[in-house]
């Protein structure tokens, strides 16, 4: 598939429609992102990281 | 159709026919450009031109005929340039300066216009489908003048980012191109504002309403990619300010990352312009930045011996602090900065790879002065010490593709980060890992 840069440049020579190329743009996933507060802190971050580098 | 003739061989033949136009109907005290010998040899090499890319060459090889004729005559005779067997060639001059103009066998000539070299990444992937295209098209790139702002708003201190960018990039001098008389057939802009920057502004040749009479096409690929998830928080505010940059209102073509995106930016400038416009205009199709994200992975050749030594094979911890945090509060962000470098100094599990924004200094020094001691004393003892990483490079893929995780600021670093599946945290300024909780609101 091609990349993010090759669909903008085919839109803007117009060598096909801007509106098709839209459909195809797919962007990654959002991932989740913790929020620091009386849940979750900064060592945890760490323990987590330790936790999957213990586990590999 | 055959071999296209290069963009710049293209405005060069319109420039010297244009210069040409003007020696002929400059008057007696008009000091010509060029020496009639240059204009001949300048005919004999369009002529050529004519018949190696296939232009109408019966057409304009009874003209150059002429032309050539009339300037040997009078180049003989000492008459150049106000003579009146030269002034009768005006008409024809201009006519095959304006069936050159239209002339379709010319390959399109974009021109990508970065400031900031660390913010390459929003255009780098297309200019690299553009540079691939040398069949079909000419890519350049212009790196232009930029300043950092004075807390009155008055311009400080001038950059050019030239040396930053990867070598061997096909890089024009703006000093010595005049961009509305080169008419690029499209200019790539990342850069939204005119005098409203608050942190710095590109020199006002550049400015988005300038620009979009230098070109046929002005294109605005924004350095900022949102999260959809926060386009609407807090009322859309940050939509609704870059939505009001001048780039919004001059551009032909507006690049976004996704629909929501797109939807986000619409909704507010639907107030200014139609629906069915900005349909027109704005286009959900991709970030480049994500290009770089998906294409730039752990390579040890990019990764200094120092910071090398300083991983020594342990989890990397991405920190990451950003404008934005920095303006709602800018006295307790410094604070959260030291408390985590105190954590993490502390903490020796895991290494800090710290990563400010590259305007992030700028923006102390020019909105916050009184905070900037307290700020420098701060890197510098953290960069003496050396127990983590200290990342001022524009490259912030190199530290997304070496960290294992992310802590800071809910910034377009995070957006892109998020993608990669790897843990994340936001930082809470009010929160403290070392010693005291803040009591007091941001």
């Amino acid at each position: 598939m091609r990349d993010n840069g090759e669909r903008i440049y085919a839109g803007l020579m117009e060598r096909e429609d801007m509106q098709k190329l839209e459909e195809e743009n797919r962007p990654p996933r959002e991932g989740d992102f913790r929020w620091e507060d009386d849940k979750y802190k900064l060592p945890e971050l760490v323990e987590i990281l330790l936790r999957e580098s213990k586990g590999a | 159709m055959g071999k296209m003739m290069d963009f710049h061989t293209h405005r060069r033949i319109l420039g010297i026919l244009a210069e040409m136009g003007e020696d002929i109907s400059g008057g007696k005290k008009h000091k010509s450009s060029r020496a009639p010998g240059e204009y001949l040899n300048f005919f004999a090499e369009l002529k050529a031109l004519c018949r190696e890319y296939d232009f109408h060459q019966a057409h304009y090889g009874k003209m150059l005929e002429r032309l050539t004729t009339t300037l040997e005559k009078a180049a003989r005779k000492g008459h150049f340039p106000v003579k009146k067997e030269l002034r009768q060639c005006e008409e024809m001059l201009s006519e095959l300066a304006a069936g050159l103009k239209k002339e379709k066998n010319v390959k399109k000539g974009i021109v990508f216009l970065p400031y900031l070299a660390s913010m390459w990444d929003c255009m780098e992937s297309v200019w690299q489908a553009a540079d691939s295209d040398k069949e079909h098209c000419n890519a350049y790139i212009m790196p232009i003048p930029y300043c950092n702002m004075k807390e009155d708003g008055t311009p400080n201190e001038w950059f050019l980012d030239v040396k930053k960018f990867p070598p061997g990039l096909p890089l024009l001098p703006w000093d010595k191109t005049d961009l509305s008389k080169l008419h690029p057939d499209i200019i790539v802009i990342h850069n939204p504002y005119e005098d409203r920057g608050k942190i710095n502004c590109v020199d006002y040749h550049y400015y988005p309403s300038v620009l979009k009479n230098c070109t046929d096409k002005l294109v605005y690929i924004p350095y900022f990619i949102s999260w959809d998830k926060a386009l609407q928080v807090a009322g859309g505010e940050r939509v609704k300010t870059l939505a009001n940059a001048s780039a919004f209102w001059h551009s032909d073509v507006i690049i976004m990352n996704t629909k929501a995106e797109k939807e986000a930016y619409i909704k507010v400038l639907e107030e200014w312009h139609t629906r069915k416009n900005l349909e027109k205009r704005i286009f959900a199709l991709g970030s480049p930045k994500i290009d770089k994200l998906l294409h730039t992975g752990r390579d040890k050749k990019n990764l200094p011996e120092k910071w090398q030594e300083i991983i020594d094979g342990r989890k990397v911890i991405l920190y990451n602090t950003s404008i934005q945090e920095f303006l709602t509060a800018p006295e307790l962000f410094i604070e959260k900065i030291r408390d985590t470098l105190e954590y993490f100094r502390r903490e020796r599990k895991a290494v800090l790879w710290w990563r400010p924004h590259p305007l992030l200094l700028d923006s102390v020094k020019s909105m916050y002065p009184e905070l900037l001691p307290r700020y420098e004393e701060m890197v510098e003892t953290y960069r003496a010490e050396a127990w983590g990483i200290y990342d001022e490079s524009g490259d912030m893929y190199r530290a997304i593709a070496w960290s294992d995780a992310y802590y800071g600021d809910a910034s377009s670093v995070a957006v892109l980060y998020s993608m990669t599946g790897k843990p994340m945290l936001a930082s809470n300024c009010k929160i403290r890992n070392c010693g005291k909780e803040e009591k007091h609101a941001g």
